[in-house]
């Protein structure tokens, strides 16, 4: 079986790190800048899968992976629903105009 | 002193209250004019025949310590100084007497009486200055003077214009007599008229050029304000004052303040002035005499013979007989302010009968073609009239025979002491003079009181009321003035003037070592052959005048303006119009005067302008270079600075900007800083 090289499945994991970030800081909806978490999520997931394939007894990185998406499914659900709250109290969820944190 | 003030106070109180006070204050006006009129008939009686009393102190001193100049100013008071203070007050007086009525009602009254207070304040000054300086100083405030009562009627642009004229005129002529004081004041070092005498009775012959020169000088000025020959022509347009004021100022008193200067200093003349003086008073006299011939205006004919009257003066002075002139002066004063105010009267007659009149606008009250037959409408003022007349023709027991005699008679003396025929050329014109007087003012006398009254119009609305011609007031002084020229006021013999207490005795120029008037009185020949020439020529006068004017020719109801304003005579035209010394004078001096204005005026304009201009437009584009400069360079780096602030300001606000996103973006690049430092250290 031939094997993936570390580098590019690290490669692949910063790719998705970016277009996370960029999709956090550049799209206006709320909505889109969770899915951005999201992607941030699994680049970190990916990281943690691929550093644990030099730790087959235990595979705590694999582990850790599935704590971060129960984690990430509790807190998708908790932001969407502060997303809402927003949405009905600011009728818009454009984070642009969610501007009322300045001092 | 007490005296020269009384008027100045009354002038002061009247200019500035005048109308506040009951009957716009003529009565405090005549009350000084009768002050001073006793104060100085007391004096006079002090110093007539006493002692020459002087008065003087320190006026101003000039110059350092060392060596100060002190000008003195004082009084001094002869014989001569008490008989023109008592002349010209007794005439003031009498003329605010008589302007009472005559000014009546007019908008200006209290300041007439105001202006005439000041003129007799200064002519005062004038007879008492003990030196020249003071002298000029009242010289200068008589012209003003003048100059006021001239345009007193300053809505009238004639008026305003003859005052102008004759401001201007008199001005030309104190220029001369100014400078004649300066060369006094630098060949003497003294003002003071006392000390001058001192010094000229002990001068040597050295200097008499000089001499001569300051002689014409201080005659300029007499020139000027006496109206003698080239400048005189002021004083026939100084008519369009009120009438009074032509009696007072124009013919008694101010004119004849130039014949003052000259008895005052006469001392200082050299013979070749003397002689200068005496053709100019000669052609004055002609003169005079030729212009007042066809003259229609009853003041202008008074003027003209006031202009010849002022020439036989002059002509006295200049052929060494100043007590002549100056006694023809005080006759002259009393009969041609007699006469004025007569001319007063009948124009202030005519107004009277005229304003009844539709078309009274266009009818000249003074125009003498429209009078005449007045005798029977004015009989007091007839009879005045032909005292005053005798007077001035110089007919035997008036007063004008006694003073003209006395200066022909000196002119014939003085002629037959020079070794050269021409000189009796003077007295031969002098008596032309007296033939073209008697000639004129015939004329004048059947114009207005013969004949029939040539208006459409009842005579009798002329007289002041029913009973009265004209107003009391008006009459009391004319017919005082009129008596006045009777002959036995001034001599005991109506045929020498010698016998009077006036003249003859020396006493109004003590001073003079006065050889010729000796010569006279030893003489008897040429006085008699004098008188008797005088009188001759005058009665060929009145004849030859009424010969002339005894059927007039003038219709009755044909208004004055109907008939050519010139005469049509080229020669009675030459003389209507003053020989057209007016137009010459334009023409000569007032024209490339102008000229003269327009060409600087052109050069300021072009030249001066012109660099202006160029030194302008350089400053200006060099101020726009330096604008630029400004705006582009130290403007655009305050700005810069500015801008720059600014931005700073701006990125220091957009880091609270509210938005959620960029805090992100600044805590992720705090994080990765922290990552960086924790790399690199």
């Amino acid at each position: 079986m031939n094997q993936i090289p570390l580098e590019h499945i690290l490669g692949l994991g910063a790719v998705l790190f970016c277009l996370g970030l960029l999709a956090v800081f550049s799209k206006p909806h709320a909505v889109v800048v969770l899915m951005g978490i999201e992607l941030i999520f699994n680049a970190a997931n990916l990281n943690l899968i691929a550093f644990s394939r030099y730790d087959p007894e235990i595979s705590e990185g694999q582990l850790f992976a599935l704590f971060v998406m129960v984690v990430a499914a509790a807190e998708a659900a908790v932001t969407l629903a502060i997303v809402l709250r927003v949405y009905q109290l600011f009728k818009t969820s454009n984070v642009d105009e969610l501007n009322t944190l300045k001092g | 002193m007490g005296l020269l003030l009384v008027p100045f106070v009354s002038f002061l109180i009247l200019f500035f209250f005048g109308r506040k006070l009951p009957s716009q204050g003529d009565w405090l006006a005549t009350l000084t004019g009768g002050i001073s009129f006793i104060l100085s008939f007391v004096i006079f009686t002090q110093i007539w025949t006493g002692t020459p009393q002087h008065f003087r102190w320190t006026w101003f001193s000039l110059g350092e310590t060392t060596k100060t100049l002190d000008f003195s100013a004082g009084i001094l008071l002869d014989n001569l100084a008490a008989v023109m203070l008592v002349l010209v007050t007794f005439i003031s007086l009498l003329i605010q007497v008589f302007s009472i009525a005559y000014m009546h009602g007019d908008k200006h009254y209290s300041r007439y009486f105001a202006y005439l207070g000041l003129f007799t304040a200064a002519m005062i000054s004038i007879i008492l200055a003990d030196n020249l300086l003071l002298l000029f100083m009242g010289w200068e405030l008589v012209g003003f003077a003048s100059y006021l009562l001239i345009g007193f009627w300053f809505e009238k642009k004639a008026a305003a214009k003859a005052s102008l004229k004759a401001f201007l005129i008199n001005r030309l002529g104190d220029v001369g007599l100014l400078l004649g004081l300066f060369g006094l004041y630098a060949l003497f070092q003294t003002f003071d008229l006392t000390e001058l005498n001192n010094s000229f009775s002990a001068q040597n012959p050295t200097i008499s050029t000089y001499l001569t020169l300051i002689g014409l000088g201080l005659f300029c000025g007499c020139i000027g304000k006496s109206a003698q020959f080239p400048l005189q022509v002021w004083l026939p347009d100084a008519m369009q004052g009120p009438t009074p004021v032509s009696a007072l100022i124009h013919a008694a008193t101010m004119v004849a303040a130039g014949v003052y200067l000259l008895a005052r200093c006469y001392a200082f003349f050299t013979p070749d002035a003397l002689l200068i003086i005496a053709i100019i008073g000669t052609l004055t006299a002609l003169s005079g005499g030729l212009a007042a011939l066809f003259q229609h205006d009853i003041k202008r004919i008074l003027a003209y013979s006031t202009i010849s009257q002022l020439g036989f003066m002059v002509m006295g002075m200049g052929t060494g007989n100043p007590e002549a002139s100056l006694f023809h002066l005080i006759t002259h004063a009393f009969f041609k302010a007699a006469l004025f105010l007569i001319a007063g009267i009948v124009i202030h007659a005519m107004h009277q009968g005229l304003n009844a009149l539709p078309y009274h606008e266009e009818v000249d009250r003074q125009d003498i073609r429209n009078m005449g037959g007045l005798r029977r409408i004015l009989p007091i003022t007839f009879i005045a009239y032909l005292l005053a007349f005798g007077g001035i023709v110089g007919l035997p027991f008036f007063s004008g025979f006694l003073s003209k005699d006395a200066i022909l008679s000196g002119a014939w003396a003085w002629a037959e002491s020079k070794n050269n025929r021409l000189y009796f050329l003077i007295p031969d014109i002098g008596f032309i003079s007296v033939l073209l007087t008697a000639f004129y003012m015939t004329r004048q006398l059947l114009f207005v009181f013969f004949g029939k009254f040539r208006l459409n119009l009842d005579p009798k609305t002329l007289r002041h009321s029913i009973r009265n011609e004209a107003s009391v007031l008006m009459l009391i002084p004319v017919v005082l003035l009129a008596l006045l020229s009777l002959a036995s006021f001034f001599a005991v013999n109506p045929f020498n003037a010698a016998s009077g207490w006036l003249y003859g005795g020396n006493q109004l120029m003590p001073q003079l070592p006065n050889m010729l008037l000796r010569a006279i009185a030893e003489n008897h020949e040429i006085h008699v052959y004098t008188a008797f020439l005088s009188t001759t020529l005058a009665l060929a006068g009145i004849a030859f005048a009424w010969f002339k004017y005894r059927n007039l020719e003038l219709k009755i109801g044909r208004v004055a303006s109907a008939y050519s304003a010139e005469p049509l005579n080229p020669i009675a035209r030459f003389t209507f119009r003053q020989f057209y010394l007016n137009e010459l004078y334009r023409f000569a001096f007032i024209k490339p005067a102008l000229k003269l204005g327009k060409t600087v005026a052109f050069f300021d304009k072009k030249v001066i302008d012109g660099l202006l201009h160029f030194f302008g437009m350089i400053a200006v584009v060099g101020a726009k270079i330096i604008g630029w400069f400004d705006r582009i360079f130290i403007d655009g780096f305050v700005n810069l600075l500015a801008w720059f602030s600014g931005s700073l300001g701006k990125m220091g606000r957009n880091l609270q900007g509210g938005e959620l996103q960029s805090y992100y973006l600044y805590a992720l690049l705090g994080l990765m800083l922290v990552v960086l430092s924790i790399l690199v250290l």
